[in-house]
């Protein structure tokens, strides 16, 4: 192991290899900014033009640019309410209200500072779990994956308080969307109307850029507004505002490395997705949040939690690879793609003998992670006029781009159609105070939920014991309910104890 | 920022557009005689996302087959994931036939579902077929650390085995359902794995009793001892695998017919016959150029060329072995609901 890691260092300054990770996070900083556009976009593009390099180059590109793409994707975020990939989703709710109040170089240090160290924290579990690496990805099977999504789907409860009805349906209407298309298990196709198009279900990237950006467009217009920041809240000063933002991450560390553990461990289990690392850490840090009524009106702690568990999720992603030669995420699979038609074969053996590409890997990610959010702190100061510019300048850009980002992805004019559909519902929801929050957590978790639910009764020829004979899972489980139980007992004691008090004061009274 | 516009700059402008548009015209206009194909980049579909095994291979074609066409044009890997193939597939059916827009097929996938739906989009039997790429033949594995070892073991389990699998219409869930109904393994389907990654991860966790899996896929996991190989399916033993028995030798010589995969390369009904021959010729001379065969060896993603009329014919007869197991591939639908 260590000799690998010497060699990656010695590599790194050969062959103009640091060269390779500056243009890999520029790339992949460009590529995680423009919406529809990320990191699978990214390195298919570039995979041509490494045939002419070295291996090891086209590594340290390759990572270079899975690194940078999270943060690069947060900033559209964060001020346009663009999610500039779908593992940023979750970065919309809290970062784009806090650019909303003026505070959007907050928001960006924030994002800057929780996705660099995000990403060194999932490295470092990566690193110290490396001699158990093979047990950590064999340990989350159907049944445990299923437990982690109901804690996710929980959250939907602690995000409608106030408004409990609005918020638990339109939960629903998200769960009942996710529903849409094939079932991945039966292949049965539901309320697919006989399309191709609907057959794979509603995506996910038209869906949010509906429901957040082109919303946002349509409530812009039609409030009058004159720029982002309603201009009444006063001045915003964005130079401190950037470090203030830095320090925002120390002061919530807990929340913070939080994230990252979340991150890293849904990036260990191959084919779940970013986007769903995204959201169960940042549904986990409202439901233990001390200020849950602060989510999704510019929560510091939900800025930080979303944005350190995708930039983790990378490690993570590194575990199932270096264990097995299995890709963990879309960016890993395209990663050890690029392996096979430079001549390597990816597996096991691989990284055994060639231990350093993991190091080069390593390398790459963290060094392109810091670069980028260097970058994006000294740029946040010029990014944050964004939200002071005239909205017929916004407008007219934010949709072009959100639409020219929703057609190339997969060069589908449905697409854009969803999307537009979805900005008309997000704008009518939001008008008549439904959440769209609960909505998009239960599109993200709804489907993973239906799936493992299913699949963990397959495994157990139907029987629902399966949940509970497995030792992990039924820790999960009893932490589950321990956490659903708790506020209803906290709620009835302090109920119990306030007339109890009464009392005592009447007869005192007496 | 205010410019004075000078009547001189606003001519080299408009002349300077002009020698950018008159060539663009030329191009457009000769680009549809079909006299000189190609003229123009080749849009090369494939049914399913970045990473895959059609990924790669199409990557790989992308790279080394221009230089073969008659004229260096160059060719574009488009991804066109979604619905098990039938996207991509009634993508490139529906596509004009100038021989601009080719692409792979997964078969027997495409041949099923056509035979299993109302309303696929395509008609298989009439696509123009320029070749096939590779056979992929698969093999029957059980995770390294499982008591099974042979099929007597996998039918003398006490309880039904369980297959992990993609899901309904997959070549893997065909494969599973068809070689256990065969040999007679009493069996369950876990499905809604998201790649072949998961199912193995999956198998690995032992969520899973056995899978199906390309030989060349899983060879790396089988050298580290991950995971075992019982069954060959098919007629012949590997020569990487020498030691793993084939479904033929264990007296199932059906299960053969219907256990491969073919990747195969096609394009809409109807391209004209010179069109169709270049590009065939093309196909077939990228295949065996040497380079590209160190590369396949190297890279263990093996390429066995079958040319167009051995293509035309295997498509066809891929139509009557699936029409035989129709009714065994709905029963199976039925069990999951």
């Amino acid at each position: 192991m260590i000799e690998g890691m010497q060699a990656a260092f010695l590599l790194l300054f050969q062959h103009g290899n640091i060269i390779w990770i500056l243009l890999g996070t520029f790339f992949g900083l460009i590529y995680g900014v423009l919406p529809g556009l990320g990191g699978v976009a990214a390195l298919t593009l570039l995979l041509p033009f490494t045939f002419g390099m070295g291996t090891n180059s086209a590594i340290f590109l390759f990572a270079g640019v899975m690194g940078a793409v999270p943060f690069g994707g947060s900033i559209s975020a964060i001020l346009i309410n663009t999610p500039g990939t779908p593992t940023n989703a979750a970065t919309c709710l809290d970062g784009y209200p806090m650019t909303q109040r003026g505070e959007a170089g907050k928001a960006l240090g924030i994002s800057a500072t929780s996705s660099a160290l995000g990403a060194v924290v999932g490295i470092i579990i990566l690193i110290i779990l490396m001699p158990v690496l093979r047990f950590i990805v064999l340990l989350f099977g159907p049944p445990e994956f299923l437990m982690l999504i109901l804690f996710g789907l929980a959250s939907i409860i602690v995000a409608s308080k106030g408004n409990m009805v609005k918020g638990l349906l339109s939960g629903a209407i998200g769960i009942m969307l996710s529903f849409v298309g094939a079932s991945l298990i039966t292949g049965m196709p539901r309320y697919a109307f006989e399309t191709n198009y609907l057959w794979d279900g509603i995506k996910i990237i038209p869906l949010m850029i509906g429901l957040f950006a082109i919303s946002e467009i349509l409530t812009l217009a039609s409030k009058g507004s004159e720029s982002i920041v309603d201009l009444n809240v006063g001045k915003i000063s964005t130079g401190s505002q950037v470090f203030k933002g830095v320090a925002a991450v120390f002061e919530n560390l807990g929340v913070f490395f939080r994230g990252s553990a979340i991150g890293t461990l849904i990036g260990l289990i191959p084919g779940v997705g970013g986007a769903a690392a995204n959201f169960i850490s940042y549904s986990t840090a409202l439901q233990v949040s001390k200020n849950p009524q602060e989510f999704g009106k510019g929560s510091v702690e939900g800025v930080i939690a979303a944005e350190s568990a995708n930039n983790a999720k990378d490690g993570g992603a590194l575990i199932p690879t270096v264990a097995f030669g299995i890709p963990g995420s879309a960016e890993m699979a395209v990663l050890l793609g690029a392996f096979i038609l430079h001549g390597l074969v990816p597996g096991p053996a691989l990284l055994k003998d060639h231990v350093e590409i993991v190091w080069i890997i390593i390398i790459a990610l963290v060094l392109s992670n810091l670069l980028a959010a260097v970058i994006g702190l000294f740029f946040a100061r010029y990014l944050c006029k964004i939200a002071l510019t005239p909205v017929y300048y916004i407008i007219p850009v934010v949709a072009v781009l959100c639409y020219v980002g929703v057609f190339v992805m997969h060069r589908s004019i449905f697409d854009v159609v969803v999307a537009v559909i979805f900005g008309f519902v997000g704008f009518g929801l939001r008008r008549h105070g439904y959440s769209v929050i609960t909505l998009t957590i239960g599109f993200i978790l709804g489907r993973l939920a239906e799936v493992s639910f299913h699949q963990s009764l397959m495994m157990g020829y139907n029987n629902y014991l399966i949940f509970f004979q497995r030792p992990l899972s039924l820790a999960l489980f009893c932490f589950f309910v321990i956490i659903l139980i708790f506020p209803i007992v906290r709620k009835f004691v302090s109920s119990n104890k306030v007339p109890a008090q009464k009392e005592i004061r009447q007869s005192g009274s007496e | 920022m205010q410019k004075k516009s000078n009547p001189l700059v606003k001519l080299f402008h408009f002349v300077l557009t002009l020698l950018l548009i008159i060539p663009a015209v030329f191009l457009l206009s000769s680009a549809s005689s079909a006299e000189s194909f190609p003229q123009r980049p080749i849009s090369f579909m494939l049914p399913g996302g970045p990473g895959g095994g059609f990924d790669t291979y199409t990557r790989a074609l992308a790279r080394f087959m221009p230089k073969h066409l008659p004229r260096e044009v160059n060719i574009v890997a488009v991804n066109m994931p979604g619905a098990g193939g039938k996207v991509c597939t009634s993508y490139i059916y529906r596509s004009k036939p100038n021989g601009y827009t080719i692409g792979f097929f997964n078969q027997p996938g495409t041949v099923v579902t056509e035979l299993l739906e109302r309303n696929p989009g395509y008609k298989v039997r009439e696509v123009t077929w320029l070749g096939t790429v590779a056979t992929v033949t698969y093999v029957m594995l059980v995770p390294g650390s499982s008591n099974i070892k042979t099929l007597e073991d996998l039918k003398k389990l006490g309880r039904p085995v369980k297959f992990g699998s993609n899901g309904f219409g997959q070549t893997d869930f065909l494969i599973d359902i068809l070689a256990s109904e065969e040999m007679g393994i009493p069996f369950v389907m876990v499905t809604g794995y998201t790649g072949s990654a998961a199912v193995m991860v999956a198998a690995l966790r032992g969520d899973v009793d056995a899978m199906s899996y390309p030989i060349s896929s899983a060879l790396p996991n089988i050298k580290s001892g991950d995971l075992r190989p019982i069954i060959l399916l098919g007629d012949k033993r590997s020569d990487i695998l020498p030691d793993v028995p084939t479904s033929t030798e264990l007296g199932f010589p059906n299960v053969a017919n219907f256990a491969s995969m073919y990747r195969m390369v096609g394009g809409p009904p109807k391209i004209p016959g010179s069109i169709k021959n270049v590009l065939a010729g093309a196909l077939e001379k990228t295949i065996k150029d040497p380079e590209v065969q160190a590369w396949s060896k190297k890279a263990n993603r093996p390429l066995n060329f079958i040319n167009v009329d051995k293509t035309n014919e295997i498509a066809d007869s891929m139509f009557k072995t699936f029409q035989k197991y129709l009714d065994t591939i709905k029963k199976h639908k039925e069990k999951l609901n």
